[in-house]
């Protein structure tokens, strides 16, 4: 399987530094853009390219990955059949 | 004519809530829950913003950005935002992990996985003690609603109406009828917002620019997180924003919300989906500026919005707005009282009666949301301000749950003991810190510290106490389901 660390840069690491690492630097009024103050100029805008770095995260996920999602639906089978032999079927099962 | 519009759109929610019913009465416990999670994206998407733009979207979002500025809107915003983007990586497992225990609730899950009842209690118990205070706030927005918008509907009758309604969703068809009706509410919630904000916009000469310019002259401090005083400084700002980010998918009910998916490649893409809703927030944002520039003398932070609204729009959009604010509490209302159901049945007096047949639960499920649901109009008429500052305690002690699921995903040794003690000395520790009112440690929030001690508590005890051998083999199973093993 190929690496999700792209993702995880992408979706994760940017988004966070954007809004909360570049805190300090936003914290502004001016410069006003398109009649916002800085600061709200910015969140706005990260409402739109958080979104875009999940959409570019997504679809560098090897998660998404159609084959990945078949084996891991089978593994999730399979894992499901070794708590068979709990003899109880779980606390939270619903029996 | 207002009154008209509020009340075909609280008809047209029951005729949703009708037609979404698909084996409902009488069904399992699953069924009524998380609908034998059989959601596929598109009601992924609708349940979880269903639950999380409550009637405080509304209300008490604008009211606290006129009354404290930057330092909330900026809270505010950022805190969801970046939840959607821990939640794009966690959603899934816990999606998961709730799979292998076969999960309706967070307690389900955090007690499968340390193989505890008292775990279950536990989390159960934490996240009632959220709840509660929950859907009493809802109707404490309706009164605000109804008191302002003077739509012909008085506070009581409104809130008879929507106990009702709530319960009628939930009795009709479980979660199913909240999640349809949620297309409804969140279509016209943005819609009510995006008015307003239009309408708040055109209506000052410079537009937004006109808005923004003149609260920079007059009121500067509205417009940025100040570095005095320390509560409200930007470090504190920022450790609210980790802290509570943290929280989010910990709430009960957005638990409660990734159950219902029919896989976890759907909740990935729903992430993508979420920050896109939160369009509504700049209008918000700006609706909010416009009371500050150009009605200042509101005797209520709360009506902020409303009076916009009622100074510049038409009768029938004032229904409307009163029509989908009603209908947001009344919803948010029906998933929570629905869900402390569940926990309480399922959690608690499954607990105490391990053998009760899946019929009797699903009916104490309905029972107790119908209790909850009382007791929330009870304490709305007559006791109104009694829970209003219990929120922020139950929230910052159900974000202790976090620790628990995180060590349910990555650390076998873990045990209830150890993860136990760390959830109680987490909110007993908060619990501490606010009353006393100490000032925030250097600056940090302090729910943060409060998560800090919980982590610590949690590893010293697990290593001291006597793993579990049930609940490492459930990591085992965790760990064998998740999706690297493809070749």
């Amino acid at each position: 399987m190929k690496s999700r660390i792209p993702t995880i840069i992408i979706a994760f690491v940017i988004p966070m530094a954007a809004i909360i690492l570049a805190f300090p630097f936003y914290n502004r009024i001016e410069p006003f853009v398109f009649g916002l103050s800085f600061n709200y100029f910015w969140i706005f805008s990260w409402l739109f390219l958080t979104a875009l770095c999940l959409y570019i995260g997504f679809r560098l996920d090897p998660y998404n990955d159609p084959k990945v999602a078949e084996s891991s639906a089978k593994a999730l089978e399979k894992a499901k059949a070794m708590l068979l032999d709990e003899g109880t079927n779980g606390k939270g099962g619903n029996q | 004519m207002a009154l008209f519009v509020f009340s075909a759109i609280l008809i047209l929610s029951l005729v949703i809530a009708v037609m979404s019913k698909k084996g409902a009465i009488g069904s399992s416990m699953d069924d009524v829950m998380t609908a034998s999670g059989s959601f596929g994206a598109f009601l992924i998407f609708f349940v979880s913003v269903g639950e999380i733009y409550s009637i405080g979207t509304m209300i008490g979002a604008p009211g606290a950005i006129f009354a404290n500025g930057a330092t909330y809107g900026t809270w505010f915003i950022c805190y969801i935002l970046l939840a959607y983007v821990i939640g794009y990586f966690l959603n899934p497992a816990i999606w998961r992990m709730g799979q292998l225990a076969k999960a309706v609730s967070i307690g389900d899950v955090i007690g499968w996985r340390y193989n505890s009842k008292g775990m279950q209690v536990l989390v159960a118990l934490v996240g009632i003690g959220f709840l509660t205070p929950w859907i009493q706030n809802q109707y404490a927005g309706m009164a605000i609603l109804f008191e302002y918008l003077n739509i012909g509907v008085s506070f009581v009758a409104a809130v008879v109406i929507s106990s009702v309604l709530a319960f009628a969703y939930i009795a009709i068809a479980g979660i199913r009828a909240p999640a349809w009706v949620s297309v409804l509410k969140d279509i016209l919630l943005i819609a009510a917002i995006v008015v307003v904000g239009v309408a708040a916009a055109v209506n000052m000469p410079g537009g937004v620019g006109g808005i923004f310019k003149t609260v920079a002259e007059t009121k500067p401090e509205m417009l940025i997180v100040p570095t005095e005083p320390i509560t409200k400084s930007v470090t504190f700002v920022m450790s609210t924003i980790l802290f509570q980010m943290l929280g989010f998918y910990m709430l009960p009910i957005s638990f409660q919300a990734l159950l219902t998916s029919k896989n976890e490649h759907n909740l990935r893409k729903n992430s993508i989906y979420m920050p896109m809703y939160m369009i509504m927030f700049p209008f918000l944002v700006i609706a909010a500026y416009y009371a500050v520039a150009v009605i200042p003398d509101l005797p209520n932070k709360d009506f902020a919005l409303l009076a916009i609204a009622v100074d510049l729009l038409p009768n029938w959009v004032i229904g409307l707005i009163a029509g989908g604010g009603a209908l947001t509490a009344i919803l948010v209302m029906a998933i929570s009282a629905l869900c402390v159901g569940g926990l309480f049945s399922k959690n608690i007096l499954g607990v105490i009666k391990p053998n009760m047949p899946q019929k009797a639960m699903t009916n104490w499920t309905r029972i107790a949301t119908a209790v909850f649901l009382i007791f929330g109009m009870l304490t709305a008429l007559y006791f109104p301000a009694l829970m209003a500052n219990v929120i922020t305690l139950a929230y910052g002690g159900l974000t202790q749950t976090i620790v628990a699921v995180v060590f349910g995903f990555f650390w076998k040794r873990a045990t209830k003991w150890g993860i136990g003690a760390g959830i109680i000395a987490g909110v007993v520790s908060l619990a501490m810190i606010k009353n006393l009112m100490l000032v925030p440690w250097l600056g940090m929030n302090f729910g943060f510290w409060a998560l800090l001690i919980n982590l610590v508590v949690a590893v010293i005890v697990s290593l001291l106490t006597k793993p579990d051998a049930v609940a490492m083999k459930r990591f085992e199973a965790f760990k064998a389901a998740k999706p690297n093993q493809a070749k």
